[in-house]
């Protein structure tokens, strides 16, 4: 294949694929750390980078029913987290179009 | 072969560019005119691909859009083939095609009198009657109508105002003999043009001016760059008659300060450019600051007499600016930059050859600048390590520098490339007082990100050869340049 189009975000303090490096997320754009995944935390995100979107699924989350699409790391493939689609409760549309990045797949940089 | 797969895998396709693809020949085209049936819009500009394709391509049903930029292996011929299909084309993009003349686009015309938009900048050299007199039919669609580089006359621009009149750009430039009396005919009959090109009509005059503001009161964008027989009386007239004027291109018009007093009427400027008018003084910003406050790009490349002061007027009435370009202006001092740190919005900023700056006024910039994207301090003798220090704390956005001539060491440039994560184009030509250990740990340290790099043709041959490869690895690409040294002011 030709060359991995990768951007970068300002620093300095970013979050980054465990994997393998690359930049996945800002802490400015932290919406929310309360969030639990498949391995445990997981902070809720504004916007992210470097990722592709897989595709579009029900599932039945603790906070109810949503659309999401599961988030990859654009570089290594590894599955890092969801993104919010579609929520079905008026309490839970706030995450629309947000990203959930799960702890266990990130490493930090620059704290 | 990839797109051979594309093709198969993606039958339902309506969108494809093959821009630049070189390997793509005459074959490959067949294939996606036999497979893609759905295909809307396609793109094969800079192909080496030749009339055959134009022939497969025809037989595409729905096609709307099709841009062949330079495309030198098509010529009439297959122009003529594109015709005889479907007549679904909305908008063809023919230009720096060397080897199409009007009679490939009078046939081409002959078999899409739907068209919107064409683009025959840059291929004809000469207006022939038969594309003329087809212009005709498109009358009521033709919104759209580029002819840059043509050889024209005053009477082809009277036809083509009469066959077109629901035009809503018009694309002259650097076209031979465009005149006021051309002008006045073409747009008398063309009220609803928005998007004016003019470029190097060097024989344009302020009547020209005067016609425009009469006809078109819904021009939005007026290029004029070279017209410099054209002054403040014909801009007056622009001001006066054209409230929504949006963009104006006054590049070495000569324009004066009460020129610029009389385009601050136009309220929604938003990009003004003002290139070697040596005229221009702090007069002329002022008036230009305290009305266009939705000012975003502005060029006032070598306008030599702006001064701090200018500049003042500019941070303070015009916030929103993004883009500015104040290279050899060279009576801007440090207090000057101080009023441009105040213009949060600022992302493009160009200082080439501003010799009494220093790094305090680069400090100035850093910090108040949040969003700075690209930065060109070429030439500017007086910057050193200090203001790349500035910028390696403040500058987190930078993603394109210019150092070129600059007094900075080692030192400087190791901590700017390490701490700048954006960073991905640096132009380091001539730094004369960074050491080879300066350079390899300075590149050493930013290796993964950059992805462009110009230096001194010398540093070939000293640099690692370990260095240079992992440069190459991660998709850096290095112009080597063998420049003089020579001090300019």
């Amino acid at each position: 294949m030709g060359l991995l189009f990768v951007e970068s975000l300002p620093g300095p303090k970013v979050f980054k694929c465990k994997f393998c490096g690359v930049d996945s997320a800002s802490p400015d754009a932290i919406v929310s750390k309360e969030f639990r995944g498949r391995h445990g935390r997981a902070y809720l995100f504004d916007s992210v980078v470097n990722v592709s979107l897989g595709p579009r699924e029900d599932r039945l989350l603790m906070t109810g029913l949503h659309t999401v699409n599961d988030i990859y790391c654009s570089c290594c493939q590894r599955l890092l987290g969801w993104r919010y689609e579609k929520a079905y409760s008026e309490d839970q549309k706030y995450k629309e179009g947000k990203y959930i990045l799960e702890k266990h797949m990130m490493l930090k940089e620059g704290w | 072969m990839g797109l051979a797969k594309v093709v198969v895998g993606c039958p339902r396709l309506e969108k494809l560019s093959l821009k630049w693809c070189r390997e793509i020949s005459d074959i490959g085209i067949d294939l996606l005119s036999k497979k893609c049936h759905q295909l809307r819009s396609l793109d094969i500009s800079y192909l080496k691909v030749g009339n055959e394709s134009l022939r497969s391509i025809s037989s595409l049903e729905k096609l709307e859009e099709l841009a062949m930029v330079c495309c030198s292996c098509i010529d009439d011929d297959g122009l003529g083939l594109l015709s005889k299909g479907s007549s679904s084309l909305k908008r063809v993009d023919v230009s720096r095609c060397d080897h199409v003349t009007s009679q490939g686009l009078a046939s081409l015309l002959e078999g899409h009198n739907f068209l919107q938009k064409l683009n025959a900048a840059d291929s004809l050299h000469e207006m022939e009657q038969c594309f003329l007199s087809n212009l005709a039919k498109l009358k009521d669609t033709l919104t759209v109508l580029r002819l840059d580089g043509l050889e024209v006359s005053a009477s082809v621009l009277q036809a083509i105002g009469e066959s077109c009149n629901n035009l809503t750009e018009i694309g002259l430039s650097k076209c031979n003999g465009v005149t006021d009396e051309g002008i006045s005919s073409l747009v008398a009959p063309c009220s609803r043009l928005r998007v004016i090109d003019l470029t190097c009509c060097h024989l344009l005059t302020n009547k020209a001016l005067d016609s425009i503001a009469a006809n078109c009161k819904m021009v939005e964008c007026l290029r004029l760059e070279s017209c410099s027989s054209i002054s403040e009386k014909g801009l007056q007239q622009i001001a006066t008659y054209c409230p929504i004027l949006k963009e104006i291109d006054l590049t070495d018009c000569g324009v004066n300060d009460a020129a610029l007093q009389h385009l601050a009427e136009c309220s929604q400027l938003q990009i003004l450019k003002l290139g070697l008018c040596s005229s221009i003084s702090d007069k002329g910003l002022a008036f230009i600051s305290s009305s266009c406050r939705k000012l975003i790009e502005l060029d006032l490349y070598r306008c030599s007499s702006i001064t701090d002061d200018g500049l003042a007027a500019l941070a303070n009435g015009c916030k929103k600016i993004k883009m500015l370009n104040l290279c050899y202006c060279n009576k801007i001092t440090d207090n000057g930059l101080v009023h441009l740190g105040s213009m949060e919005e600022l992302t493009n900023l160009e200082l080439r050859c501003l010799v009494r700056i220093t790094s305090i006024g680069i400090s100035s910039v850093a910090i108040g600048c949040k969003n700075l994207i690209e930065l060109d301090l070429k030439r500017c003798y007086s910057i050193d390590d200090t203001g790349l220090w500035a910028l390696a704390r403040s500058a987190l956005n930078l993603r394109q520098l210019t150092i070129s001539y600059c007094q900075v060491t080692g030192l400087g440039l190791c901590h700017l490339m390490s701490s700048l994560r954006c960073l991905q184009d640096v132009k380091m030509v001539h730094l004369s007082w960074v050491s080879i250990e300066g350079f390899e740990m300075a590149l050493r340290a930013a290796c993964g990100r950059l992805k462009k790099l110009k230096m001194l043709n010398g540093l070939k041959d000293v640099l690692s050869p370990e260095l240079l490869q992992m440069l190459q690895a991660s998709g850096c690409r290095i112009r080597w340049v063998n420049k003089p040294l020579v001090y300019k002011d």
